[in-house]
């Protein structure tokens, strides 16, 4: 099974994508620029989603995120 | 190393702490509850993510670069801090310290500024500032003039003091220890790659209490690298023995030399070590006058590893006298003391450890083994080391 989240960043960041379960890193990639993005994995189960801007420092981060099944 | 990050929480919460340079999970903590929280273990120097999970809503607060901060703690009694050296994996932050005389194994300091070996090392003594000075780092591979200074009182990790007057390796250090000046001499500046090495002749200073860049001392007689340097502390007399003085060669040197700290002037002729060789291990008894110079190597068609201690009184002239002899022979050796109370500590590599041994200055004889260790793998030729005596 592949795992997808996506949404809009409004400016470029790191998204970096935590497993609930165990605190593992699931994806964990550079978004370059502002628009759309997603980011895929295997892992199911609720994850912790952070944006960080590495600059500010500034991180904007969701929990509970449950990613959508998508075709492998 | 203890390095903590704390704070406030309101609500039950997963905390978790991402290193930014691996960007791998350091640290998770799943049963911090509404109060002040601070995680020490696991945590290591450099930027972090932290963030902290409601374990009620799931709602997620998050903070990057966190820095954490080191946790210090205060020593007592007479210490001795190594600091740098290299390792398997190469060029090291590292500090760790021993009690002199030496009671356990080595023990966590804290860090260097930058990783970095075949740097120098003094101190002002018993005012508690030790400062770390030049060496190489595994990033540029080239020389370094950076000088670093740390508390004796309390581990800790060190603050950038200034810069030497030369980028150089191989120096050695000595003090006017309570007087506040600090003398680095002589090195290697190696252009490109081995063998097209510079040796200097340069001796700068650094007033120890102060921050600052380093000052024209005056020159050693001869351009020289791997060599000792002792004291004998605020009498103001400051010794250099033996050494490497012709760059890519085995031409080891048997010559004393010695300044006048308080007065920045060139080196003037002492007399002679019985060996000449190259060695940066030296202790001295502070104002009690008396310098020893522990092993090292001489070339005779071939290197000869030396376990031999000889001794001078500092504040004459002439050649030194056989002390006794080490346990075992060795290149690599470093050497602390407690100044007047006479205790000396010789950190050596032998036999891919590094041990300590140990003897009384103002006696003669062999010294003897310690059933300590360095625990921090710092071997002693290429670290630094001083002591708040």
């Amino acid at each position: 099974m592949a795992y997808e989240i996506s949404g809009t960043v409004g400016y470029p960041c790191r998204i970096i994508v935590v497993n609930e379960s165990d605190w593992t890193i699931d994806a964990n990639e550079e978004v370059g620029s502002v628009g759309p993005f997603s980011t895929s994995f295997t892992a199911s189960g609720t994850k912790t989603v952070l944006a960080f801007e590495s600059s500010s420092g500034e991180v904007v981060g969701f929990g509970s995120v449950t990613p959508i099944e998508v075709p492998e | 190393m203890a390095y903590k990050i704390s704070g406030d929480l309101d609500r039950n919460a997963d905390i978790i702490v991402i290193d930014q340079a691996t960007w791998s999970v350091e640290l998770i903590n799943n049963t911090a509850s509404p109060d002040e929280y601070a995680l020490a273990s696991g945590i290591s120097t450099g930027t972090k993510i932290v963030f902290g999970r409601s374990k009620e809503s799931g709602k997620v607060l998050a903070y990057g670069n966190v820095a954490p901060v080191y946790e210090s703690s205060p020593l007592s009694g007479d210490v001795g801090v190594f600091g740098g050296g290299s390792t398997n994996e190469g060029a090291t932050f590292s500090m760790s310290y021993i009690n002199i005389p030496v009671s356990s194994n080595s023990l966590e300091f804290g860090d260097l500024s930058s990783p970095r070996y075949w740097l120098g090392a003094t101190s002002n003594g018993s005012s508690n500032r030790g400062v770390w000075a030049g060496g190489v780092s595994n990033s540029t591979s080239s020389e370094l003039n950076l000088t670093d200074y740390v508390s004796l009182a309390s581990t800790g990790v060190a603050s950038v003091f200034g810069q030497l007057t030369e980028y150089r390796s191989w120096i050695s250090a000595m003090s006017n220890k309570a007087n506040n000046r600090g003398v680095f001499c002589g090195g290697t500046h190696e252009i490109e790659v081995y063998p097209n090495d510079v040796l200097h002749n340069t001796i700068d200073y650094i007033t120890i209490s102060t921050t600052g860049n380093a000052q024209d001392f005056g020159d050693t007689a001869t351009v020289l690298t791997g060599f000792a340097t002792a004291s004998n502390s605020t009498l103001n007399r400051g010794i250099i023995a033996g050494g490497q003085s012709v760059a890519a060669s085995n031409t080891f040197i048997n010559t004393i030399q010695y300044v006048t700290i308080s007065s920045a002037s060139s080196a003037q002729d002492f007399g002679g070590l019985i060996t000449a060789k190259k060695s940066r291990g030296a202790v001295d008894n502070g104002t009690n006058d008396r310098a020893l110079f522990m092993a090292g190597f001489a070339y005779d068609e071939g290197f000869i590893y030396l376990n031999t201690i000889e001794y001078i009184t500092v504040s004459t002239t002439g050649n030194s006298t056989d002390f006794g002899d080490m346990a075992y022979p060795s290149t690599h050796v470093q050497g602390v003391s407690n100044g007047t109370g006479n205790e000396a500590v010789f950190s050596l590599y032998h036999e891919d450890y590094t041990w300590y041994e140990t003897v009384n200055i103002s006696s003669t004889g062999n010294s003897v083994e310690s059933s300590y260790w360095e625990a921090y793998y710092l071997t002693p030729d290429v670290a630094a080391a001083t002591a708040n005596a």
